[in-house]
């Protein structure tokens, strides 16, 4: 008898042990939410929030993203509607390649607090997203036509659902790239000078690959014209006359890709590039030396990459102000956010609202071009900027940026784009690479490539 | 009857409370171990992938052993001429490349450290830093080597420059033997200090008077080593090589990690099982059905070579004298019969 009391005792004690650890906060927890509820009748989901009740963080309106750059975005629509930004909760997932992933579990589960109402694409894998039933017409939230006028038309493209041509997100920037070059080695080396004798000397791929031979050989090897063959994927994608994965799900292997592997090669054989790798370290390094001439950039990548890395700030120091743009062998454009509502969003009418605030509003749009030099989707805004004289860049050397831009922004075309394309290129990124360090015939990279986008893509028909 | 009843209700059961304290275990155990691997299995034989044209999800239907067909036959017909084993491959010849010159290695520091004879100094001092590339994390230690054999400008292509073994600088990450050499390596170098622990612990647990006792019966070292703490050893090494073997085929991070792509470069020469079946089940099509058939088959694989280690370590002297116990027990049996 003595000894069951004594284990009675024991076990309870344990149990009690337990959970006394829990106990502190819970006790807080339920201290705490009542007297803020009385004190401020309004907001005590936000309030709970944190302490992870379900029902509450519900009635917040989840955007989610890869990087800080929507968020400081948002603050722009936070600085119009003051109101909205306690309800708005930013999600920076923090790394896109796990981005996808991510969103893909989140939409499955329409019911979970933490369910996205409004979603960040990039343009490699948006198409999987619109072309779906996971997001919403942005007519859904309000958006007119007159909303979207000011627009460029391939933003608009890109977002549209092919099944029913519905708009199904929009973007605040817009994204045409360029030949972004230097312009005392260009004076050096080529005796080019201006931007217009540099078109010419690059307006086709053989012409590309005369200069880059030129470049290395007037330089005595101390200068490349571009510091990795990976810079050359972009202007080369926008290149394709087809999908790779037409509307039958049929793939197509397109002659400009045949071609993307050869002048890949060529640059990789005849050493013409300086072998790096792209986002690495030396490769980031480059815009502050003499050793790479140029780089395929677009809006962001001038201000982001290109200026960030030139080793100054102002003109005089570094490579600052001795570059200049030029439209290169190809028009093409190269990355972009769009925002898309979901499925089950919350709040339809909020989604709309951040929506037309940062994608529509010509107002909001300039103050946040002139300020962030984000190239806006938003002809007025543009326009008006150009006008003011704002485009005049002391980075390029005075050259107007927004006046280059602005008509390769009008020219892009993506019809060659499919859900596809993030992946098939990543497969296609390894075969080039194995093609060009001359591991593999043409052939049999071709016959690679076709095999590893059969076994990732199973409804997809591969000849 | 009446008096046994009562003196089962004076004693306490015990073992009850014992069952109340694991069930946690055991609950968590089925819930997150036990059903995911029913239902792998499960899926291993449906079609489940996204059709990435509409975003749509097609299955799980049944659909027979059609997985572990494009599993185990390659789009031209040959048996294994398939990602999956080709992945499979990687993994195992990875995984040979770092355990088998990591256990001899942490062998031999595991008797030199236990030897009375050698008398080690600064043996801790040692153990820790053999043991410190453990406590750093994988991420770390693949960001640490990615620089190191970086090109064009790495410290290890500089040295090799102003030695002059290259003459220029060797891409080390676009050769798909120096790859899988540094990805065994930083494995081998990772874990040879903790195998080295684990083997040091076992010597230890050996009586040292045996030792001594061959010792004074004039055995060299190498005898001591081959007829005292090998066998001892057995049950250790076993440990220590089944815990391997299931790590080694698990192999993820490393060269997730090392590689830019993270898909296994070059040409997917160094993308293990792992990490195929996460490419399999999370990019592209998504196909949760044919990434279920290559993780059975996997786990398949994981059961042969524990089972065909513990067949190799086995206890054959003692499997012996159980032989002759019986037989001799048979002979009694047979003559106290007649």
């Amino acid at each position: 008898m003595k000894k069951r009391v004594l284990s009675a005792l024991l076990s309870v004690t344990m149990v009690a042990s337990l959970l006394v650890g829990c106990g502190g906060s819970t006790t807080t927890a339920t201290t705490e939410a009542p007297a803020e509820g009385a004190a401020t009748e309004e907001a005590p989901a936000e309030e709970a929030a944190p302490a992870g009740d379900a029902s509450a963080s519900a009635d917040k309106f989840y955007i989610y993203s890869w990087n800080t750059e929507l968020g400081e975005r948002l603050e722009y629509v936070y600085e119009a509607y003051p109101e909205i930004k306690d309800k708005v909760e930013y999600v920076n997932v923090g790394d896109s390649a796990i981005y996808q992933e991510k969103i893909d579990q989140l939409l499955q589960t329409p019911d979970a607090a933490d369910y996205p109402d409004l979603i960040a694409f990039e343009a490699g894998y948006i198409m999987k997203y619109t072309n779906s039933d996971y997001t919403l017409p942005v007519t859904d939230c309000g958006l007119t036509d007159a909303d979207l006028a000011e627009m460029y038309p391939y933003t608009i493209t890109i977002a549209t659902d092919q099944r029913d041509n519905s708009l199904k997100g929009v973007s605040w920037q817009s994204c045409p790239g360029a030949f972004i070059y230097r312009t005392d080695l260009a004076e050096s080396l080529l005796g080019v000078k201006s931007p217009e004798e540099m078109q010419a000397k690059i307006s086709t791929w053989d012409d590309f690959l005369d200069t880059a031979r030129e470049i290395k050989e007037k330089s005595g090897d101390a200068t490349r014209i571009l510091s990795s063959n990976g810079d050359l994927v972009n202007p080369f994608m926008s290149n394709k006359s087809q999908p790779w994965v037409d509307k039958e799900g049929v793939f197509h292997m397109d002659d400009a890709m045949l071609q993307y592997m050869d002048v890949v090669k060529a640059l990789e054989q005849e050493d013409l590039t300086q072998k790096t790798t792209t986002w690495t370290e030396e490769w980031n390094a480059g815009p502050s030396g003499d050793s790479v001439f140029g780089y395929f950039g677009c809006t962001w990548f001038l201000h982001w990459t290109i200026k960030s890395n030139c080793g100054g700030e102002k003109v005089g120091e570094g490579t600052y102000g001795l570059w200049n743009m030029t439209q290169g062998p190809a028009p093409y454009y190269w990355g972009g956010t769009w925002l898309g509502a979901t499925k089950d969003c919350s709040d339809t009418a909020l989604a709309g609202q951040i929506m037309k605030a940062l994608c529509c509003d010509t107002e909001i749009m300039t103050k946040m071009s002139e300020e962030t030099l984000d190239y806006v989707n938003n002809k007025a805004a543009m326009k008006t900027l150009s006008d003011a004289g704002k485009g005049a860049y002391d980075f390029l050397g005075g050259q107007d940026f927004i006046s280059v831009f602005s008509p390769l922004a009008e020219d892009v075309d993506v019809s060659w784009m499919s859900a596809y394309d993030q992946k098939v290129n990543e497969l296609l990124d390894t075969q080039i690479t194995e093609y060009s360090l001359g591991n593999k015939d043409k052939d049999t990279a071709v016959a690679d490539f076709k095999t590893a986008v059969a076994e990732a893509y199973p409804a997809v028909t591969v000849e | 009857m009446a008096k046994t009843a009562k003196q089962k209700r004076k004693t306490v059961e015990y073992s009850r409370y014992g069952y109340y304290f694991i069930a946690p275990f055991f609950i968590v155990f089925a819930i997150f171990q036990l059903w995911p691997l029913i239902y792998t299995i499960g899926l291993a034989f449906c079609e489940n992938y996204t059709d990435t044209m509409f975003n749509v999800e097609v299955g799980p239907v049944f659909n027979g052993i059609d997985n572990f067909k494009t599993v185990f036959i390659g789009k031209d017909g040959a048996l294994f001429n398939t990602y999956t084993f080709l992945s499979l491959w990687n993994t195992i010849i990875m995984w040979l490349m770092n355990f088998i010159p990591q256990i001899l290695l942490a062998l031999l520091l595991a008797i030199w450290f236990t030897d009375t004879r050698v008398k080690m100094k600064a043996q801790g001092a040692y153990k820790i830093m053999t043991f410190m590339p453990n406590i750093i994390t994988a991420a770390t230690i693949s960001v640490l080597f990615y620089s190191l054999f970086n090109y064009p400008n790495g410290p290890v292509n500089q040295l090799l420059l102003e030695l002059g073994i290259f003459d220029e600088p060797f891409r080390f990450f676009q050769r798909k033997w120096a790859t899988r050499g540094i990805i065994s390596f930083i494995n081998f170098w990772m874990w040879y200090g903790n195998t080295m622990v684990v083997l040091t612990a076992g010597v230890l647990g050996i009586s040292p008077s045996l030792f001594e006792a061959a010792r004074v019966d004039g055995a060299s070292s190498f005898q001591i080593f081959k007829k005292v703490t090998l066998p001892l050893l057995r049950p250790i090494l076993l440990f220590t090589l089944v815990n391997s073997a299931i790590g080694g085929l698990q192999m993820y991070d490393i060269p997730k990690l090392l590689t830019i792509s993270g898909y296994g470069d070059p040409d997917y020469m160094t993308r293990t099982i792992t990490m195929y079946m996460r490419e399999l089940a999370f990019t592209g099509a998504r196909q949760m059905g044919k990434a279920s058939a290559t993780s059975v088959v996997l786990f398949v694989v994981t059961l042969f070579f524990s089972l065909l280690l513990f067949y190799i370590m086995r206890d054959k002297d003692a499997i012996k004298e159980r032989k002759q116990n019986k037989a001799v027990q048979k002979e009694l049996a047979r003559k106290g019969a007649k």
